[in-house]
């Protein structure tokens, strides 16, 4: 050690020497100062605490080392998330999740449990590093109440069903816009809702709620079955009876033209010789209707008493 | 030896130069104090000087912070109890007058947190809880209500503690626990009167739709009996007319003809006739031929 010390005295005794020395120690500080910036990321550069370059593209670079300098690089490209109404899984440890965290009240004083997912990536590098304690916590924060003054804004109802776009759209420009007054560098991408549930101990009722919706769709749907079953079936039956009367009409029809027709050539031929048609016609009656019929002959030739005679 | 003493100097030298030195982050204001006394205070970044030994540097955090008061229960006008989580963010404005009222950060905040807590008790005090959760836009007043606490608080960190708060906000409402139980009650209640209402909207519905079906059968039907019977009349009326031309030519022998079909219809196997015997078709049987009249 001693011997060491003598060397460098000795060197620093001779003026190129303590130059060359003091070179080396130069050159080898500023070698410190290279960095590289990844693709996915700016970097930050500072010289005594004040920012020099807010912006410095992927790539090799060099700047003034500890205690002159500073470099802060910032994912700018990635999507980070921030869970609201809940906690990650490796947040757990440090904060217990109770099912508090996901209760909102609505506008209706009912209490829902929501959980919502904020995306957002870094807008500003510097604004992000230097301007505020804790970006990623405010921006939780900040849409937990942007959340809170939505929801307690809402029916529960509304909430359930088709205001959650509504719903995330107002937690997404009302976050935004704190934000951006605060200057936190911060620009969130989308929100999602990841759930939205009645409490536990009230599940079944809000179940029942849609067992009851579902049973009207039903009863409807089963009453309009019967509808389009009864309706053409009525159809068809009238179809019947309309057919049925038109075959009717058509039998009448031609019956009354056979009869008439019938009539017209036997009323011809009776014009040519009344006497002898009517005695045909008329024998012909009686030879049709008399072999059917119990029949009595009555001679006149009795005085009162009515002899008869069987003719059977 | 000689060498040895320059050497000796010029570390002496460098090392009060580099005491004498301090940085001023761009996160963070500096005052510097001289026994305990602040001389002056710096807000922006650099390299700065200061007296060694004899001046301290006192750093203060000059980003925007976070606070979160106590999670804590208030009532309304009209004796509603309500949870309310709440933060802050503010920055430290001028550091000498927060340097010298508070502090340390801890205190900083727990005063905040105190005069906040103050805030939201008489801001929510003032209002019925319609105003803080309501579906009705005309009595919502939660924007209006925060940026009222907002302005109190706003004025009193800038005055007392050199704090500037840029935001006061909600960020949770709640009951309390000792009330959940009959808000459940209430919201399994109303549920079970919507779940009712759907049911016999459904009924409704049904019967309605079922009683439509029967009233348009019906109709359906009657209307084709009514044509049906349109179309038999004009058939009859037809056929009578058909009839009647025919046979209005010839009445007379109409008559006779439909007379003897009347007889061929009217007398069947169990009827009895009486024949005289001088009948016209019994006197040909009876007397032989020749005898007929």
């Amino acid at each position: 050690m001693r011997g060491r010390v003598a060397q460098v005295l000795a060197l620093l005794r001779r003026p190129a020497g303590g130059a060359a020395l003091a070179v080396m120690l130069l050159l080898a500080y500023g070698a410190t100062g290279f960095y590289t910036v990844p693709a996915t990321s700016l970097a930050v550069t500072r010289i005594f605490g004040t920012i020099v370059d807010a912006s410095v593209p992927p790539g090799v670079h060099w700047w003034w080392p500890r205690p002159l300098g500073q470099v802060d690089r910032v994912e700018v490209t990635r999507t980070f998330l921030m869970p609201v109404g809940y906690f990650l899984q490796e947040e757990i440890q440090r904060r217990p999740s109770p099912a508090a965290e996901s209760a909102w009240l609505t506008g209706d004083t009912n209490i829902l449990q929501l959980r919502a997912r904020v995306n957002y990536r870094i807008a500003d590098a510097a604004k992000f590093l230097f301007d505020a304690e804790a970006p990623p916590e405010i921006l939780r924060w900040v849409a937990g109440s942007a959340l809170t003054e939505a929801a307690s804004a809402l029916p529960v109802d509304g909430l359930l069903t088709s205001g959650r776009l509504a719903l995330i759209e107002r937690v997404r420009a009302r976050a935004q816009e704190l934000l951006d007054g605060w200057g936190v560098g911060l620009q969130i991408l989308t929100v999602n809702l990841e759930s939205v549930d009645p409490p536990f101990s009230v599940v079944t009722a809000f179940q029942d709620v849609q067992n009851a919706r579902a049973d009207r769709e039903r009863q409807m749907s089963e009453a309009e079955t019967y509808s389009n079953g009864l309706l053409p079936v009525a159809r068809g039956e009238a179809e019947r009876k309309v057919n049925e009367a038109l075959t009717f009409a058509n039998r009448r029809l031609d019956r009354a033209h056979a009869d008439a027709e019938r009539f017209t050539q036997l009323a011809a031929e009776h014009r040519r010789s009344p006497a002898l048609l009517e005695r045909r016609l008329y024998l012909e009656t009686a030879e049709r209707v008399l072999p059917r019929v119990r029949r009595y002959v009555l001679d006149p030739g009795g005085d009162g008493a009515l002899p008869i005679r069987i003719v059977e | 030896m000689k060498t040895l003493a320059i050497i000796v100097g010029v570390a002496v030298i460098a090392i009060a130069a580099l005491a004498s030195m301090f940085v001023v982050d761009t996160t963070e204001y500096a005052v510097v104090t001289r026994f305990g006394r602040p001389l002056r205070s710096y807000t922006t970044p650099g390299l700065r000087f200061r007296v060694p030994l004899v001046d301290q540097v006192a750093r203060i955090d000059a980003r925007l912070l976070m606070t979160e008061p106590p999670v804590s229960e208030y009532l309304t006008l009209d004796k509603k109890n309500v949870v309310a989580r709440a933060f802050l963010t503010w920055r430290v404005e001028d550091p000498l007058r927060y340097l010298q009222t508070v502090v340390l950060r801890e205190a900083a905040e727990s005063r905040l947190a105190a005069v906040t807590g103050s805030e939201i008790g008489a801001a929510f005090g003032s209002v019925p809880f319609e105003a803080l959760v309501s579906t009705e836009p005309d009595k919502m007043r939660l924007g209006a209500i925060m940026d009222q606490v907002e302005g109190r608080v706003r004025e009193t960190a800038a005055r007392e503690y050199g704090i500037r708060l840029v935001a006061f906000r909600i960020e949770r409402l709640a009951f309390p626990q000792q009330n959940e139980a009959s808000v459940f009650q209430r919201m399994r209640a109303e549920r079970q009167r919507i779940a009712k209402q759907f049911r016999s909207e459904g009924e409704e519905a049904s019967l309605k739709i079922r009683a439509e079906a029967d009233r348009e059968r019906a109709r359906i039907l009657s209307e084709a009996e009514r044509k049906a019977a349109e179309i038999r009349g004009q058939a009859e009326a037809e056929a009578a007319r058909i009839y009647a031309d025919a046979l209005g030519a010839d009445p007379d022998f109409y008559r006779f003809v439909r007379t003897l079909e009347a007889y061929d219809k009217i007398i069947d196997k169990d009827t009895t006739i009486v024949l005289p015997a001088d009948s016209p078709l019994m006197r040909g049987l009876m007397t032989g031929p020749g005898g007929g009249r």
